[in-house]
């Protein structure tokens, strides 16, 4: 639970930092852009510190690759 | 802002350098061990040709797009809605390449040296350094590898001369023992991590400041990088033989415990391990910069800056579940990576040199 509220802390941490100079200078698909991987990122780094299961991004690449390498070396 | 400001050709040629070397130090003499055994030196000579192939290919790409990175010159030639699709793939390469960046750090560190530290802290404090280092800008970048470029040489050439006396040259015999096939399946994963990975340097290479010398620059900055990894993996050989190497993962490591002087010197790998810090944190460096650039440009936006610290969650994140364990990541690296990393390394630069050529854009 702490974890997950420190994720929240530094995620308001970042908005206060970045947020403001985007608004000011109407940088609307920065703004975009940034709130959307932030929200991804702290939604990502809450699951991690509960212990979520999260699948891991190599597996994509494996299910495309697996099959090449295993018919070009043999193993 | 920093973000305009040039970097020189001779920088672009040590972060080139360091970026070879970064995480493959610690890892490449065990896995070419693994399958050339006391051959693994001719395998990395191998891969060090075939790298300097590779980025000949590369600075064919940037040198025919001056001024523009990998990413504006793939929209170049492939249009608006294609362009930008290569351009979110050449992201995700990036993205996954700093993940496990980080991911071997951490591995490294908690099975060789901090082993009671949990890899989270281990990640989160040298994941905020990187991104204090990213948000400052490439030329500052570039300046910091002024610095540290004569230590990490400086530090490598004693850690030769350290063990001069203990090289045996029966370990390198027989010499091709078993023909030329293991040496040359054993130099294909070598040729994917790194040099495969070189093609990312693309989007830093436009920024160097005099356009002609920035290929010889990178062609300098490779050899220098496969040199140095080529002369570890030769004495890792000579010094701990073909078992030993192959045995243990991180075999470099091993290698700098091996020091001793009359028995008064010892156990001086800490020290030689800021080697592995160092080039570590520039590949990572490197990578992250990389990625939240390729991203930005990708999504046109007019600066990177704003996605550094939400991406920088994202990485801390990814890099924990990206692996459950260390087997998983060597089975990964062995078997699976230098097939990614030729489809992006050699496929894409090749099928986007064919398609500018035919379109003759410029």
């Amino acid at each position: 639970m702490w974890s997950a509220a420190a994720v929240l802390a530094v995620g308001i941490l970042i908005i206060v930092v970045e947020a403001p100079s985007l608004k000011k200078e109407n940088k609307r698909k920065e703004l975009w852009a940034f709130s959307v991987l932030l929200f991804a990122g702290s939604v990502l780094c809450i699951a991690v510190s509960m212990g979520v299961r999260v699948p891991s991004p190599l597996e994509g690449i494996k299910l495309i690759y697996e099959p090449i390498s295993k018919s070009l070396l043999g193993k | 802002m920093a973000e305009n400001d040039p970097i020189q050709a001779y920088q672009f040629k040590k972060l080139a350098a360091l970026f070879i070397i970064g995480t493959s130090i610690i890892l490449v003499p065990g896995l070419l061990a693994a399958e050339a055994k006391q051959d693994a030196w001719i395998s990395s000579l191998v891969g060090l040709l075939a790298g300097l192939l590779l980025v000949g290919l590369y600075v064919a790409l940037g040198s025919r797009f001056p001024g523009r990175t990998l990413v504006e010159f793939s929209k170049e030639i492939c249009g608006r809605w294609l362009g930008t699709f290569v351009s979110f793939l050449w992201f995700t390469y990036a993205f996954i390449l700093t993940s496990l960046v980080l991911r071997n750090l951490g591995d490294f560190l908690t099975s060789s040296m901090l082993v009671e530290t949990p890899i989270q802290a281990i990640h989160l404090i040298y994941l905020s350094i990187v991104v204090i280092g990213v948000y400052y800008g490439v030329s500052n970048i570039a300046r910091t590898a002024d610095i540290f470029f004569p230590l990490v040489i400086a530090l490598f050439g004693v850690f030769i001369l350290l063990l001069v006396q203990d090289l045996d040259f029966k370990n390198v015999q027989p010499v091709l023992g078993k023909g030329i096939t293991p040496v040359l399946s054993a130099s294909f994963p070598f040729i994917g991590f790194p040099f495969l990975e070189l093609v990312l340097l693309l989007m830093i290479f436009p920024k160097v400041k005099q356009p002609k010398q920035a290929g010889k620059a990178f062609l300098s900055g490779t050899l220098i990088g496969g040199t140095v990894l080529f002369v570890i993996t030769l004495l890792c050989i000579l010094v701990m033989g073909a078992e030993n190497t192959a045995s243990e993962i991180y075999s470099s490591f091993e290698l700098a415990k091996k020091i001793e002087i009359g028995e008064f010197i010892q156990r001086v790998e800490a020290i030689l391990a800021g080697i592995w810090f160092v080039t570590i944190f520039f590949k990572l460096i490197l990578c992250f910069y990389i990625t939240v650039l390729t991203l930005s440009q990708t999504l046109n936006l007019s600066d990177y800056r704003p996605l550094t610290l939400p991406m920088g969650m994202i990485l801390y994140a990814v890099s924990i579940i990206i692996a459950p364990n260390l087997s998983y990541l060597i089975s990964f690296d062995t078997k699976v990576w230098p097939f990614y990393a030729l489809t992006f390394g050699l496929l894409f630069p090749l099928m986007l040199l064919g398609v500018a050529a035919i379109r003759k854009k410029r």
